[in-house]
Parts: C-alpha cells; structure tokens; sequence
C-alpha cells in the first residue's frame, strides 16, 4: 500500500478522526516496551541505558540525515524510527557499552543501519522486510560472538551494578534460582547462557564429559531453573531478559488494541506443539542419538519433553518476537484469515529454528522468513463481505 | 430493551413556513404564476406533491435534498403568515384496527398512486427509495415488511421520539403496508435500550397491530438498509439494490407514521420530522419542518446557531456534507452540526489493518485505497467493493487519517 510514496501534507476530509493517530501508535508501542526495557535496566545497570540511549541517538542522528534524501527519505517518520531503534536496543546485550574496546562502535553501526535499511523499505508502512530484524541478523552476522551475553548483575546490585565488574559463577549454585542466590561480593556473575547451551545440544554439537549424555542430565543439571527465564536471573539481550517482563508489556499492547492477539498466541501455541512433536537428540554418546518426541522413546518420557520444551520456549527470545515483532504492521498480513496462517507458519518455523539452528537467533530467522508470505497470504485471502 | 439509562426523547416543534418553499415534482407542474392553496397538488395532471402552504408558483429548478439527490422542484412562494402545522389528530387502536381490516392485497397499483398524490416519499440510507420498492412489489413476492425504528446516532434521537408521540401510528404504518403487499409478517425494530415509556407505548401499539418487535443493540451502522436485513433477517443485500430483491420491504419510523397517517386520516406528507444536532447546546433538537423548505431557514426559524458549523447529513462518519440551501423533503432527515473542519496531515498507510478489523461488512478498505489509485477494477472487487455500505468507520479509525471513504466513492463512481 502507499510504499515509497512520497509523504504529502494534504488536507483530509473533515471527518472527525479516531483519537490515535500515528505517532500515537508508536507511543503505544513506546509504552508497552517500557516494563522490559526496565527489566533490563535492572538486570544489566547503566550499561544498559548506556546501549539503549546509543542505538537511539545514532537511529535519531541518522534519521535527520536521510530524511533529506529523495522521496524515500520524506517517508522516514520519527515516532517510526525511534520505535525501531528502542525495539533493536532491546534485541541487543548491554556489555556493548565497553568505551575501551571497540565494541561500543557496534551501537552506532547498528543505528545507521537500521535508518539505511528502514530508508531502502520506503519507511513507514513501507516493504515487508522488517528493518530491525534485517540489522540485528546482519549485526549476528559481522559480530556474532560479540553479541552473546554473558553477563547479568547479582541481586544485591541491581541498577546500580557494573556488568563487567563480574567474578565467575559457582557451577553448584546454577540450580538455584537467581532471585534466592547468594551472591559473591563482585556486581555481576559471568554465566554461560542456557540458550547458547541448548542450541549446543539439540544441534547435536555437545560433547559429552563422560561416554553418555541424556537429555535429562541437560536438563538436570546444566540449566538453571526456569524461574530465572519467567522472572529474571540468565543473560540476554536487554528486552529479552524477563519473560514477565515481555508479557506484561505485551498484554498492554493487547489491551490498548494495538495488536491483534491471534499473532502471538497462534504462534506460541504452535511453536510449543512443533517442539514437542519434533525429533530431538534423547542421548549424545559418539554422536547425537535423534527420537521423535512425539513417540515417546523410552529415553524421552512426557515429564521430560514438557520440561524441555519449557526451556526452549523460554530461553528463545520467541516471546518477545511474538508480542513485538510479528505483530509489526508491515510483517503480518492485513487479513484475519492471512494472520493466523502467517502466525501457526512463524510459530514452526520458529520451532524448527530454535532446535536446529540456534535458540538465540532462531525465531527472528523464523520471522523473516514467515514475513516473506505475508504479500502473498493477503492476496489469497479475498474479502469475504458479510453483505 | 431495559428500563434504566434511558436516552431522553424531544418534542417535536413546528417550523413556521418561510416565504420561499422548493417542492420536489417529478412531474410536469403548473406554470408559473399559478395560485394553489395549501394540500392542492402542483402538478398538472394532480398526481403529485401537494403544497405544503398556499401560494403561487414562481419557477422550477434543480434542487439538491439533504442527503445529496438532485430533484426537480417547484418554487413556490407563500402568502405571508401562510397556516402551517399539521393535523395533530390522535389515532386510536380501534381505528387502526379497523383501518387494516380494510386493507387486503392486490390494491398496490392504487397505494402508490394515492401516496404520490399525498407526496409520501423516503429515500434515505436507512429506508431505500419507498415508491420504487412498492413498484417492486407489484411483480415480485414480499414476505416481510420491516420498519426501522433505529437512530443512526442516539445524540439525535429522531425515531425514538416519533415512538414517544406517535408509536401506534408506526405500527399501523407497517401493518398497513405489510396487509397491501401481501407480506406475512410486520417487524419493527428498535433499541433494546428505549426508555420504558416508549417501550410499554410500542407494545401496545404492536399488540393493537399484530407486529413483531425486535429489539437489538444499537451499534453505528446498524440502521443501514443491507445491515438491518441481514442482523434482522439474515439476508444479504448489497447496497444499492432495493430490499425487495431479497422479499423484503424496508422503511423507517417516519415513513411509516406519513403512511399510516395518510391512511388513517387522510393526511397528506405536508411536513417532515428532521434532527438537527445543535454542537452549542450539544443536544439534538426535533423539528417538523414543511416540505421543501430550505435548511438554512429551519435552522433560522428553530434559532439554532450553526454559522461557523460544518453540517453533515445522516451521520458524522458518513461525512455527507450539507449547505443551508439544502430541501427539506424525502431525503435525510438528520443533520449534524459540528465545529469547524480541522486539517488532518495525511501519512502512509501502516498497514496496521484497523479498517479491515472495524469494518461492518468485512471488506478490506485499505486495498480498496489501494485499487482507487492504480484504478484497477478486478482488485476493487476482490476486496469488496460493491459490499461497501459507506459508512466512514474505516476513515475514522485510520491512523494515517487516509481518505479511505472519499477513495471509495471515487472508485464507485469511477466504476460506475
């Protein structure tokens, strides 16, 4: 619709208009993003707001400057761009903000970015390529291992704690949640992520320490407990970090009208079933030993299958691009019938992704690929009138 | 339909007849100079539009109804102080009772000829062209007549006052039409949240009349002709088309009273209900108005402040727009006085999908935007156009305040 058109102040027709306008709609998303991005200022101190406030200044600074190039630049709209760039930093960790290293150049590498490519989609309503999710996979492309967090601010120092003032964590204490941990006198604990340790195991890749290595052992004794996914206590990016954090913000957005509720409930629904049907490695010994969890191997009982699913659909950032991503206007189909397609097609992707690819970055891989159909899954889909 | 927040009604209140009147006349009309008194038809041959008031012919021309119909008009101007007003007789259940004992099929031919003559017409969003559906009616079977007695907007409460002064008339007025064209069953729908008053006074009036009452939520826009069908019936009707394509015939609360008064008193339409939303009193205020009388003297004689107002006929959304020198006739019987216009910065679309989702007929607005811009007539369809009731709620919600309403005219007319 519209795309690339060049944005013209034409008086409307004096028709009183609804009360939210465009901006108003950006607002919106602004506020919902309001309980993870506090989430992650919790969870990772002033480097976060550091990284934040960064990638915002950079998509603003750059934003000034394409607007004055061609057509296309008119069509950049600041609510628009500064929404996609608050929605990036919350894609991103915060030990980016690392002034001695050189680390740091990657917030503004990413706020330029995503104003060329939000430019290249003809800017708002514009394209069917989301421009935050095309820069983060870019970002994971240059800067891959960069990206991955490691790091998470003990209890004791939330908000006021320096992520890189970090000791390592005792290995025992993994099992006990983050908010009843007790911590070492260091601000923050350096852990291995349970996503990058997931991704490690159903990719089949882990070496097992002894000859054997079964999925419950994963699951006992590797990951934390899942209240340190619901509530908060594992490394990740910025947004990303709370799971409640991520609904709550997203149920505001259900409740303003904003969204449509099939998306992220059709998706995790979906992504859910995909994984417990989906083969996945019951035991590692030479090599990875693949069941169909929906056989019920004797080496994969329900109990076990649940729990994992649990971790994957937890450690993933699927949530968070369920409630935020994929309900971006320009990736969803504009039909009804258009969106639960798009959403159960996002949700198996997403799954498929996650166990054979990477947990991490699966689901915005899954996105980008689901968002390609949209154009055509609103062609398909004619108008069914009532009358 | 309960008994509590009860919408308040309004009386109606004559407008004296001003010096200049334009009578709609599809037929030839008596020359110019002419004196005719008041009831006398103005046309030649006296088949049609009687004179609201006595007075002499000075011309014909064009005139344009609120609502937007061009029609042919007589110009007539009044005597000074000319009576206007109307008979104020009130009907009695046994009248009517005995009145549509009376009335049997097969006379259809004679009823539309007798409601010409009295100059009984309606031709608005909520009750299509009424003399074309009873020409309909002679050849093609009518199961249903179904009167609406729905306001658009609850602001301007034009139906509902009618039932509070006039419910037994309505009633008969769709018996009445319901007995001439054969129909089996007479409906009157209403809001399920109509005062009691009006409730218990549309209950007698149906049991006196053996009409149904169908009470439903009042929600913009239901009173639609092809919506009402199809929430009340369950028959689809695109619009445009007459209801009698789908064996129904449809009117509204004032057309229904003009019928049955006609009948019962022999009572020709000489005056019209009209609501007239009033932004600086922010109420509704109910009028009867002469036929042909210009909208710019009925707010002047009812001394309503509209100068620096936008009017907008049937309903905001809808986004009619109406001058004072508008005809107060068969057309829209409801005007919205609303502040100055504001200037709206148009952006792209988002493709947020608002106006699919608000939508009341479940078309795809946004494509059809999308359609008047490349004028592509296939894509218009397949996004459903000809289902377009044009009722502006897809414009409304638009967060980039698109022009999605006025697209779709231009693409009909376009098409058309």
């Amino acid at each position: 619709m519209s795309e690339a058109a060049p944005a013209r102040p034409v008086l409307a027709s004096p028709v009183p208009r609804g009360e939210i306008g465009v901006s108003g709609f950006y607002l919106t998303h602004f506020l919902a993003a309001v309980f993870p991005l506090t989430a992650g200022l919790l969870l990772y101190g002033w480097r976060a707001a550091a990284v934040v406030a960064g990638v915002i200044a950079s998509a603003a600074i750059w934003a000034a400057i394409w607007r004055r190039i061609g057509p296309r630049g008119r069509m950049i709209h600041y609510p628009h761009a500064l929404w996609f760039a608050l929605l990036l930093a919350l894609m991103l960790p915060a030990h980016l903000a690392q002034p001695p290293g050189n680390v740091w150049a990657i917030i503004a590498v990413a706020g330029l970015l995503l104003v060329i490519l939000l430019w290249i989609s003809g800017g708002l309503g514009g394209g069917h390529l989301h421009p935050v999710l095309a820069t983060y996979l870019l970002l994971v492309i240059c800067f891959g291992e960069l990206l991955a967090p490691h790091r998470i601010l003990n209890r004791s120092h939330l908000l006021t704690g320096d992520l890189f003032r970090t000791s390592l964590a005792d290995a025992r204490a993994i099992n006990v949640p983050w908010i009843a941990r007790r911590h070492s006198a260091s601000d923050a604990d350096d852990i291995e992520p349970a996503a990058e340790r997931l991704t490690r195991y159903t990719s089949g890749h882990e070496i097992p320490q002894r000859k054997w290595l079964p999925l419950q052992a994963v699951l006992r004794d590797s990951l934390p407990p899942l209240e340190d996914f619901i509530v908060a206590g594992q490394p990740g990016a910025i947004g990303v970090s709370s799971v409640v954090a991520v609904i709550i913000g997203g149920l505001f957005l259900l409740y303003r009208g904003i969204i449509d509720y099939r998306i992220p409930l059709l998706s995790c629904i979906f992504a859910y079933l995909a994984l417990l049907i989906l083969p996945i490695p019951a035991v590692i010994t030479e090599g990875p030993q693949w069941r169909w969890a929906a056989f019920r191997s004797s080496a994969i009982g329900w109990s076990v299958d649940v729990t994992f699913v649990n971790y994957e659909i937890m450690a993933s950032p699927l949530i968070f691009t369920a409630f935020f991503l994929a309900t971006a206007p320009t990736l969803r189909p504009m039909t009804r019938r258009g969106r639960t397609i798009y959403a159960i097609v996002f949700g198996i992707l997403s799954a498929v992704l996650q166990l054979y690819v990477s947990v991490p970055v699966g689901p915005y891989v899954a996105l980008l690929i689901a968002s390609l159909l949209s154009p055509e899954l609103d062609r398909w889909f004619k108008a069914r009138p009532l009358i | 339909m309960s008994d509590s927040a009860e919408p308040s009604t309004c009386v109606l209140q004559h407008v004296p007849v001003a010096r200049q009147l334009w009578v709609p006349c599809a037929a030839e009309s008596k020359a110019a100079g002419s004196h005719v008194i008041r009831g006398e038809p103005l046309a030649v041959d006296g088949t049609q539009a009687p004179a609201p008031a006595a007075g002499q012919i000075t011309g014909i021309s064009d005139q344009a109804l609120i609502g937007g119909q061009i029609v042919r008009a007589v110009e007539l101007e009044t005597e000074p102080n000319a009576p206007g007003g109307t008979d104020d007789r009130a009907t009695q259940p046994e009248l009517a009772r005995t009145l549509l004992k009376t009335l049997a099929s097969g006379q259809l031919e004679e009823v539309i000829r007798q409601l010409l003559a009295a100059g009984i017409h309606a031709d608005r969003w909520s009750s299509p062209d009424l003399l074309g559906q009873l020409r309909e009616a002679i050849d093609k079977r009518v199961d249903v007549v179904l009167c609406s007695a729905i306001d658009l907007d609850p602001a301007l409460p034009l139906s509902q006052t009618l039932l509070s002064e006039r419910a037994l008339d309505v009633a008969t007025g769709t018996a009445a039409l319901a007995r001439i064209s054969g129909a089996k069953r007479a409906i009157l729908a209403l809001p399920e949240d109509s005062p009691s008053q009006i409730v218990t006074a549309v209950r007698a009036a149906a049991s006196a009349t053996s009409v149904t009452l169908y009470p439903l939520l009042n929600e913009y826009p239901i009173a639609n002709a092809s919506l009402l069908i199809k929430r009340v019936l369950g028959r689809r009707l695109l619009p445009g088309k007459l209801p009698t394509e789908v064996n129904v015939l449809l009117l509204d609360a004032p057309a229904a009273m003009a019928v049955a008064r006609f009948f019962l008193h022999n009572e020709p339409m000489l005056h019209v209900p009209i609501g007239i939303y009033d932004p600086a009193r922010a109420r509704g205020h109910m009028l009867l108005a002469p036929v042909g009388m210009r909208l710019g003297d009925v707010l002047r004689a009812a001394e309503l402040e509209t100068e620096h107002c936008q009017m907008r006929a049937g309903h905001v959304l809808r986004d009619i727009s109406v001058g004072p020198d508008a005809i107060v006739a068969s057309g829209e019987l409801k005007v919205f006085a609303t502040g100055a216009r504001d200037a709206h910065h148009v952006s792209a679309c988002l493709r947020c999908g608002w106006c699919i989702e608000a939508c009341p007929v479940r078309i795809h607005p946004a494509g059809l935007l999308e359609a008047a811009q490349q004028q592509d007539r296939e894509m218009a369809r397949h996004y459903g156009l000809p289902a377009c009731i044009e009722c502006g709620i897809c414009s409304y919600v638009c967060p980039s305040r698109l022009p999605l309403l006025e697209s779709i005219r231009l693409l009909r007319a376009q098409i058309a």
